[in-house]
């Protein structure tokens, strides 16, 4: 049971479990969960317990809304015929104008409630990617790093996080991975400078080239341009600088 | 090849002095203790064993070999002259070793063993006719985690069998690794990489990256892996079966394939090296 229950955590915090297996998770952790599993107990709860409240509150809010439009014609009044038909008239658009209200809001609901889950689901794996980060071995901090790939670029917290790995982690292969991810967002501005100047503080030559295939890669001008200045500014050592000045030179040919 | 052929004779010809010591590990956890060597500048073969005994044999050999003349290859090995290795018994020069008869020192710390090299006791190459070779050999229980971390050109490093995690940064010289159990973690700027007799059973992930220098995997056919590769130069057996995965937004110079049915993530990426996947 716990190895189903372990592989099935990496595919939640990869974001590629189903319903059906995330029910399964939720019950196994609201339930005896193994000891080696337990510090996952308490996000799982968290999890749960946020999609309760969300629950109560969408229920209230619908309940609500159906209320609303019904007051006006439970007021009674003497109508003459002509306007009796304004009265229907007024009522039917009333009933119309209520339902598209209520339709809306139920669609709104339900998509606040998906928005609200992927945020759930995102600051997990932020949780997630910070724990691993702080892991004494560098195939622990990979790991993290591949779950923050399934992260948006809009997250800046994971991405600040990202440039910290890029620039100060021990191990090499580490902040090659963290500039693999960073590379992908490198058509942002501001990423893509973070990128050229890690290249001054990386004392590895393996970084420097991943830093710079992962520019490359964009194929752009900007991107083009900020290896150019990387290259002025002596950020690369000679021999390698050298090499990549040809390499560019074919470059330019083709953006 | 040719260079073990040439390492072998050197070996063979002129070994000068060596000495070996065992440290006892009575106090270390088998399964979580951890070898560091850190500024190695000798070739270092590093062994996992599997014993009851808890100790750590390490053991010392110096060579010296006279009026050869060195060169020093690109990827940090030595290719030497061999019309010059006539007459080599002629000027055989005995250099002492340390009190320990290695040339390294051993701290023993909290589940830790590092080990490093004594900085007089570096091989003398400028100024001496020949080429002096340090050489060490360390046996650990297999249950070990290892880190060597060496910039020189002279540091080749070999591990074989270890189970714990392997963490390798050689900058300039050749890593090789053999019967692989455990998490991978290699990379290099200059020095070749091989991964030989890569467990079928392993069941960790493995992340091998190089700047300039090529990577050499070979992989058992029975192996589940999901593969990751980038590198503007790939050399591949035809005989392995692989199943092309979708890139995403990468494309170039990026590869993405399942092995089998696919498991432990490989992750292999050089910047300006050739990638070369063999069947074992």
């Amino acid at each position: 049971m716990e190895q189903r229950i372990e592989e099935l955590l990496e595919k939640y915090y990869a974001g590629s479990t189903s319903v059906e297996e995330e029910e399964l998770l939720e019950n196994y952790f609201t339930g005896e969960a193994n000891e080696e599993l337990a510090l996952h107990k308490a996000q799982f709860l968290y999890f749960q317990q946020k999609r309760s409240k969300q629950e109560e509150f969408r229920t209230m809010k619908v309940e609500e809304l159906i209320e609303t439009p019904g007051q006006p014609v439970t007021k009674g009044y003497t109508l003459t015929w002509g306007l009796g038909i304004a009265a229907s008239v007024t009522l039917l658009l009333l009933g119309f104008l209520g339902g598209m209200v209520l339709q809306n809001e139920r669609y709104h609901d339900a998509n606040q409630q998906i928005v609200d889950l992927k945020e759930d689901m995102s600051s997990l794996r932020e949780m997630f990617l910070i724990a691993q980060l702080k892991q004494p071995s560098p195939t622990e901090r990979i790991q993290g790093i591949s779950i923050a790939s399934n992260l948006s670029e809009k997250n800046p917290q994971v991405i600040s996080l990202l440039i910290k790995v890029l620039n100060e982690d021990a191990n090499n292969n580490v902040r090659i991975y963290a500039a693999n991810v960073l590379a992908e967002f490198a058509s942002n501005e501001e990423i893509r400078n973070a990128l050229i100047s890690s290249l001054s503080q990386q004392h590895s030559l393996a970084t420097q080239v991943a830093i710079v295939n992962g520019l490359l890669e964009l194929g752009s001008q900007q991107a083009f341009d900020s290896v150019q200045s990387a290259i002025e500014r002596g950020y690369l050592p000679k021999e390698y600088a050298e090499q990549l000045r040809k390499e560019l030179e074919s470059y330019k040919v083709k953006i | 090849m040719k260079r073990e052929i040439l390492f072998t004779l050197l070996i063979a010809v002129a070994t000068l002095a060596s000495a070996q010591i065992t440290i006892p590990l009575e106090s270390f956890n088998i399964k979580e203790g951890k070898l560091i060597i850190k500024d190695v500048d000798h070739y270092i073969k590093i062994k996992g064993v599997d014993s009851d005994k808890h100790e750590l044999r390490v053991s010392g050999k110096e060579t010296h070999i006279p009026d050869a003349e060195a060169t020093k290859l690109k990827n940090g090995a030595i290719s030497i002259n061999i019309s010059t290795l006539n007459g080599l018994s002629k000027n055989v020069t005995v250099r002492k070793l340390d009190a320990e008869n290695l040339g390294l020192a051993v701290n023993k710390l909290d589940g830790v063993i590092q080990l490093y090299p004594k900085p007089e006791l570096k091989p003398k190459r400028s100024k001496s006719k020949g080429v002096y070779i340090i050489s060490y050999s360390v046996e650990v229980p297999s249950g070990f985690s290892v880190l060597v971390k060496a910039s020189s050109p002279n540091s080749e490093v070999e591990i074989e069998g270890i189970k714990g995690e392997v963490e390798v940064e050689n900058e300039k010289a050749p890593t090789t690794l053999k019967n692989i159990f455990g998490p991978l973690v290699v990379s290099s700027d200059y020095g070749a990489i091989s991964i030989q007799n890569f467990d079928k059973n392993c069941q960790s992930p493995v992340s091998v990256t190089s700047g300039t220098s090529n990577i050499q995997v070979y992989l058992p056919e029975e192996i589940n892996a999901d593969v990751r590769v980038n590198a503007s130069k790939m050399n591949m057996d035809p005989d392995i079966t692989w199943t092309m995965e979708n890139l995403g937004s990468k494309k170039r110079n990026w590869f993405k394939a399942k092995l089998n049915n696919g498991g432990i993530p490989v992750h292999i990426q050089t910047g300006t090296g050739e990638i070369t996947f063999r069947l074992r």
